[in-house]
């Protein structure tokens, strides 16, 4: 089940094919299901992406969530009378493993690695549920009434977990999956977002913060007068979408969980988010810093590594521009000073040489000379100014040959290209 | 409706490169260039491959350690760097071959490398540290021996992969002490090919997803089999 609505939900959950796989002709691997109690009270939501490199992951990711799915709903009539306790989490275990042994039947080996899939589920309830992660891809959660000018109104967050390298994760289907399982209480949320990694990077930014810009639009999709159908229309479009291909080019899917008579009170749900993104975009100067500084974070840590020895690690913040600004008016008074100096020698030599008959050389020579020292003393308050921690400590490219020397040369270039801009 | 596509995605997929550039690679083939420069010309294809790949070009990232060469010793000649900042520059061949202090000034870099992109919050892939030599190690044996001990616990520990790559009269035993992996001989002196398929390994390898196994192009355009 792909969409559902019904006096208590509304739901609906779309994958879309990477380019990655697109271009190979393979079919996306990400999968959701969902499935909802008889009681109609409770909903199971369940998403799956397969292993690039599994064999079968395609296969594995549909079993997996559909399986899941349909076990969430048998624990939530359990639950409807019985109180919770630890029998959950065995529960939740019993039917991981169970899927484990259905893999173990398809497959002809005892192997069972060519199912690798990770999971994201989540089974909600009128008053809360429980989460149950294993890998990467996310959930996020939230109410709909949050004070607009209050708290961050996503309250909830399961984020991905990825071993040290960014293309290793772990599987239902790994070795120690049971050490990597995570069971958490979903809390009152009125509104549950999951998705696979490729959802995720449309969704989140690099430090896993839902993006306001994002999320705004997709909750914006779940107003009063929506349905499943247009909400699902409406997931396929923000994932279809030429732009999501440039974030990247996994498998997508994000799948959408809200409570109806909370979407039919709060109207929009999406406004908030909506309002913090366009706050955010009309504080002009402050916002305008922080962006200036995102899209150098991305530019400096281009050429970061090459500064690395020179000692500049972190991007420009505004502290540094302000400190630059300060040096640049402290080299103008410099230079104003040592003009007035220039200019008093200038008309002390002027006043001898009317004074004293000394030839023309001699007076000439004498102003070079007042010209000169003064200039080479502004000179080095300009370059001490301008770039004191571009230049590259001077040791190190002594030692290197041709190729170093115009490393240098760009290194000092392009902070500088950066400075000017701002 | 306008919706935030911003990519926020980072991520880099480090190389450091091991290259002899001791005495030997001065010696001329057939066609009378010398080993030093078919391995400039094939840095320079690495270069612009990089360069021309739209994955690659955003996510690789080089260092450049020489063996050998005008100093006659191993040094980190260009720290992590970028591949769409990335400028081959000619080596000049001369000196013996100090690798095992190449390697592990290699394996040094990779954990710096590794550290920097952690503390700036960029993921990465598992680096790679890629040695060819057309010779056999003058370093002292238990120097050898430590650079052995080293690289086989970063391979074995994930810290890295390692390969290795011989041109005509490597000692290849010795060379394949350092890797789990057979060392790989190159056929003739064809450097260029190497480093096309070393782009388009780098390529494939940052393209990669949690749980994929990377699918390295074949090494046949520029491997030596042997008949």
């Amino acid at each position: 089940m792909l969409e559902f609505e019904s006096d208590q939900w509304l739901f609906a959950a779309k994958s879309v094919c990477g380019l990655g796989h697109e271009r190979i002709g393979e079919p996306c691997q990400d999968d959701a299901r969902a499935a909802v109690s008889r009681s109609g009270d409770w909903m199971a939501v369940v998403v799956c992406d397969g292993a690039g490199s599994a064999a079968r992951a395609k296969e594995a990711s549909s079993l997996a969530a559909e399986r899941f799915s349909e076990a969430l709903v048998e624990l939530s009539e359990k639950l409807e009378t019985t109180l919770p306790g630890d029998w959950v989490n065995d529960f939740i275990v019993g039917k991981i493993l169970a899927i484990r042994e259905t893999f173990r039947a398809l497959s002809n080996s005892s192997e069972i690695r060519e199912f690798h899939t990770t999971l994201v589920a989540a089974l909600l309830g009128p008053s809360g549920g429980l989460g149950i992660h294993i890998g990467d891809g996310a959930l996020y959660g939230g109410k709909a009434d949050v004070d607009p000018a209050g708290a961050d109104p996503c309250s909830l967050k399961s984020e991905p977990e990825n071993g040290e390298y960014l293309n290793e994760t772990f599987f239902i289907t790994s070795q120690d999956w049971i050490k990597h399982i995570r069971v958490f209480p979903l809390g009152n949320v009125d509104w549950l977002v999951l998705c696979s990694d490729g959802g995720d990077a449309l969704l989140s930014d690099s430090k896993q913060q839902l993006k306001p810009g994002f999320i705004g639009p997709l909750l914006t999709m779940c107003g009063p007068s929506a349905s499943a159908a247009s909400l699902a229309q409406g997931i396929d479009a923000l994932l279809s979408d030429p732009n999501a291909n440039s974030v990247t080019h996994d498998d997508k899917t994000i799948a959408v969980l809200v409570k109806n008579h909370k979407r039919k009170e709060t109207g929009d749900l999406g406004q908030k988010w909506q309002g913090l993104w366009h706050k955010k975009s009309a504080e002009s100067d402050d916002l305008a810093v922080i962006k200036r500084g995102q899209r150098e974070t991305s530019e400096t840590s281009n050429v970061t590594t090459r500064k690395a020895k020179a000692g500049k690690l972190k991007p420009k913040s505004k502290i540094e521009k302000k400190r630059f600004s300060t040096l640049f008016i402290i080299s103008i008074v410099m230079f104003i000073v040592v003009l007035g100096v220039l200019l008093g020698v200038l008309f002390y030599t002027k006043k001898e040489a009317t004074n004293s008959p000394r030839s023309v050389e001699q007076r000439v020579e004498g102003a070079s000379a007042g010209v000169k020292s003064p200039k080479r003393s502004s000179d080095k308050s300009d370059s001490t100014s301008v770039a004191p921690q571009d230049a590259p400590p001077p040791a190190q490219n002594s030692q290197k040959k041709g190729p170093s020397e115009k490393e240098s040369e760009s290194e000092r270039n392009i902070p500088k290209a950066s400075e000017t801009k701002v | 409706m306008n919706v935030d596509y911003s990519n926020n995605a980072q991520q880099r997929t480090p190389c450091v490169l091991v290259l002899d550039a001791s005495g030997s690679m001065g010696s001329r083939g057939n066609n009378g260039k010398t080993r030093i420069d078919l391995l400039n010309e094939g840095v320079k294809q690495l270069e612009l491959a990089l360069k021309s790949d739209e994955a690659a070009v955003s996510r690789v990232q080089i260092a450049i350690v020489i063996v050998g060469g005008p100093t006659n010793d191993a040094e980190l000649l260009m720290d992590w760097t970028d591949a769409n900042y990335f400028q081959a520059f000619p080596l000049s061949s001369g000196g013996v071959t100090p690798l095992g202090k190449g390697i592990r000034l290699g394996l040094e870099a990779i954990e710096n490398g590794k550290s920097e992109l952690r503390q700036q919050g960029i993921s990465y892939t598992r680096p790679w540290l890629m040695i060819i030599s057309d010779g056999e190690p003058t370093d002292p044996p238990s120097e050898w021996q430590m650079t052995v001990t080293q690289a086989r616990q970063a391979e074995q520990q994930k810290k890295a992969e390692v390969f290795c790559i011989g041109v005509e009269g490597a000692n290849l035993s010795r060379l394949g002490e350092v890797s789990s992996k057979p060392p790989l001989e190159l056929d003739g002196l064809k450097f260029s090919e190497l480093f096309i398929w070393l782009s388009s390994s780098l390529s494939a390898a940052s393209r990669s997803r949690p749980g994929d196994t990377v699918q390295l192009p074949s090494t046949d355009p520029w491997r030596n089999v042997g008949i």
